[in-house]
């Protein structure tokens, strides 16, 4: 008797969850006849940080997703019967120091991995360009790809800009949202398509305190107060014109500072401006939980992805959110800001170049990216990707973002503004937001003076 | 003549007895071990030596001397980064030993195993969670609005919200205060079992004398366990130097608010692993661990002197 029960509660728990979990999961080759490309032989050792391998659940959105390796088995097995696909995940936390150590002791050929890490791993002759295998292979067209990832990115040019030697496949959302209620409970105009760093700055001081409708404290602004490469800079950068630095990151002995000038200042202005109408939470980070959802209490996110919004949108089916939390472009004159691009990349050492060539084709095409964007919302890096769902205003921002990108020396890949520039800017940042700014013209001074030293030490 | 050739076997035959066959085989036992630290402690330490005297991103690199030892000593950034460090250092270490010393007392002192046991498993509890999902846990138990939960409670008595991990003043006292909580099951563990190891019959005596319980406890206990606190001092002070997973976690890499959260280790590795100037990372670490290693002698020297005294 007592087993009978237990027996029909497990039963009855294990139907319960099937039916929670509907849903099909989608991006593979499924029932599709996908042809065979081509009988090329070869064994190919992929190392991704990052990637789903098996089948799962989004967890914000409940719904089902494919992994990655029932995908490769469902499309590239049948296209390339004949290459053997290693592939090995690697978690983000650390990933750097894992890759190299990989390519180090040539145990990988291809590797997907963030931007900065891609162009160190160049730098360091650890990866090779490709532009070889570009110019002999007719099939393989480089103008699927958005101008401003595949040409005018760090992450997989050279610095100089001469050689390629990485192929975009994801790219990150930094962009404007506002959410266009709040506008309206406050009675402000709202944002144009392409603000200016005043604009915000404007609109956002009128948006700061009690809302006059709901009686809650709002904040005019967001953006991170401890960014990593203090992205919101980046495009302030644009927006002044700051010329920051001058010459080649090849030779960083050579480079020519100009950071204590009348743009740079524009920039700290506005950063102390902009600080106390943030929540303080933003010095570390934090304060935007609640951004792109019900309770939101912040008008402007800078270098926001939108993806509370449309994960709202995917798991329950209603719009509302998306019509709420509206997308611009960034600060720049045309709208440029920073923009991440996670290439696909080349160990030097290659074992089977054919072989691995057809793998760096296939994990960067077109299918490939539709299958990561239904999965995993990833951005693709194409000029035509007609998969992107037509209610995704933020991926479609994005990738207009990233078709207008171009390269900026203070940028991650430049290691004096990661390394000593973006603390001395988030420390500005922190301190104005506590009501004490140091002196702008010490500050930029002291910066200038620290440039020139490193510079000199290089 | 003959007392030179008995000595000259007598040493023979010790030489001999060091090499037995048993020590043969221990030491095959130990290589394995042997080979590991060579290859995982030893060897490291050497090649983050060599390359502190080089110009490197840790792949190509050129000798620079002690180029690398005069940029770090001159770098304003790093004399912040260690000063920082040794204040929560020494806030870690001494608050931590006090608050754990007199919990650990307090517990020794329940008359109940049941009590002692409960309270042991409380206090140790939050030793089991990981720094990383303690300074999530405490980024929102010290969030800087009213919505954080001290702050909810401060308000309830009429005091402003404060900026736990967001403001100067409160930022390096915070970390400590979350440092503290982390740690305090450990130390209250190790004060717990020092304190059951005093005899009894050094109480029994005292209170034949007619000693109080607290100066049982400030002649008796306290300097019966002075070997503890030392061992409590050094061991804190050589982790408190080497902080790093919370106030990167926190502060991020400017070790925000306004480079407060800014430890030595935290320097190192953005230099390392952001700037990619391995070089001059590791000359911080050799000039972090050279620090430590004064510390640690200091620390002993002066208990030496007071064993003497």
């Amino acid at each position: 008797m007592k087993k009978s029960v237990w027996l029909y509660l497990f039963m009855s728990m294990a139907l319960l969850v099937s039916a929670c979990s509907g849903g099909a999961t989608s991006g593979g080759g499924g029932d599709r006849n996908i042809e065979k490309v081509s009988d090329i032989t070869g064994t190919v050792r992929v190392a991704v940080a990052g990637w789903a391998m098996e089948n799962g659940v989004d967890t914000l959105t409940g719904r089902k997703t494919l992994g990655f390796n029932p995908y490769v088995q469902d499309t590239f097995k049948k296209m390339y019967p004949n290459i053997e696909l290693k592939v090995t995940q690697i978690p983000w936390e650390n990933a750097m120091a894992k890759q190299k150590a990989m390519l180090l002791s040539k145990d990988v050929d291809l590797i997907y991995t963030g931007g900065a890490y891609a162009n160190q791993f160049y730098q360091q002759g650890l990866i090779q360009d490709i532009d070889d295998l570009i110019a002999n292979d007719k099939s393989f067209d480089p103008g699927i790809y958005l101008e401003g990832a595949f040409k005018n990115s760090f992450s997989v040019r050279s610095l100089d800009g001469t050689k390629q030697f990485g192929i975009p496949i994801i790219l990150g959302k930094r962009m404007v949202v506002y959410d266009k209620q709040m506008f309206e409970e406050w009675g402000v105009e709202p944002l144009s398509a392409n603000p200016t760093p005043e604009e915000i700055l404007e609109k956002a001081k009128k948006m700061t305190g009690k809302n006059p409708k709901t009686g809650k404290q709002n904040y005019g602004l967001w953006f991170s107060g401890n960014s990593l490469n203090q992205s919101t800079f980046v495009a302030l950068s644009y927006a002044y014109n700051v010329n920051g630095v001058e010459g080649s990151l090849n030779d960083l002995k050579s480079l020519k500072w100009n950071l204590n000038t009348p743009e740079m200042t524009k920039v700290l202005d506005w950063f102390k401006e902009a600080a106390p109408l943030a929540p303080k939470a933003f010095i570390n980070g934090q304060g935007a939980e609640n951004f792109g959802m019900e309770e939101n209490n912040i008008a402007i996110a800078i270098d926001s992805s939108g993806g509370a919004a449309f994960n709202e949108f995917r798991s329950s089916g209603s719009a509302d959110l998306i019509d709420r939390f509206v997308p611009v472009l960034n600060m720049g004159p045309n709208g440029e800001g920073w923009v991440a691009v996670d290439p696909i990349v080349m160990a030097k050492e290659v074992k089977d170049e054919k072989a691995a060539w057809e793998v760096m084709k296939f994990l960067t095409s077109y299918e490939t990216q539709k299958y990561f964007y239904e999965n995993s919302l990833a951005t693709p890096t194409l000029k035509k990707a007609d998969f992107v769902d037509e209610k995704d205003i933020y991926t479609a921002k994005a990738m207009e973002l990233a078709d207008i990108a171009r390269k900026n020396l203070l940028d991650e890949a430049n290691p004096f503004y990661n390394t000593r520039m973006v603390p001395v800017i988030n420390g500005f940042i922190s301190q104005a937001a506590n009501g004490n700014p140091t002196d702008i013209g010490k500050t930029l001074s002291d910066l200038q003076n620290d440039a020139e030293k490193w510079s000199a030490e290089q | 003549m003959s007392a030179n050739v008995n000595a000259m076997s007598g040493r023979k035959q010790i030489r001999k007895r060091r090499w037995t066959r048993n020590d043969r085989i221990g030491f095959l036992f130990a290589t394995p071990m042997l080979l590991g630290i060579i290859s995982f402690s030893i060897y490291p330490i050497a090649a983050a030596l060599f390359m502190s005297f080089q110009q490197t991103n840790g792949i190509m690199g050129h000798w620079v001397g002690l180029h690398n030892y005069s940029i770090v000593l001159s770098d304003s950034v790093f004399w912040r980064s260690l000063s920082n460090t040794m204040f929560m250092g020494v806030l870690s270490v001494v608050s931590g030993i006090v608050v754990s010393f007199v919990l650990a007392s307090l517990i020794n002192s329940l008359p109940w195993t049941f009590g002692r046991n409960f309270f042991k498993s409380v206090y140790f509890l939050p030793n089991v969670v990981s720094a990383v999902a303690t300074s999530i846990l405490f980024s929102f138990l010290f969030y800087p609005g009213e919505e954080g939960l001290l702050n909810f409670l401060l308000g309830q008595i009429g005091l402003g919200p404060v900026g736990w991990f967001t403001d100067p003043t409160f930022s390096r006292f915070s970390i400590v205060l979350m440092s503290m909580w982390g740690a305090l099951g450990y130390n209250t563990i190790i004060f717990l079992a020092a304190l059951q190891s005093v005899p009894r019959d050094l109480y029994e005596a005292a209170e034949v004398d007619g000693a109080n319980g607290i100066r049982k406890w400030r002649y008796i206990t306290i300097p019966y366990l002075r070997p503890v606190f030392l061992f409590m001092v050094v061991m804190g002070t050589i982790g408190g130097m080497k902080r790093f997973t919370d106030v990167w976690l926190i502060g991020g890499t400017a070790g925000n608010p306004d480079g407060t959260l800014l430890t030595s280790v935290l320097y190192i590795y953005r230099t390392a692993f952001i700037g990619h100037q391995m070089g001059l990372a590791t000359a911080a670490s050799y000039l972090l661990f050279i620090v430590i290693l004064i510390l640690t002698v200091l620390i002993l020297r002066t208990n030496r002197r007071h064993d003497i005294d």
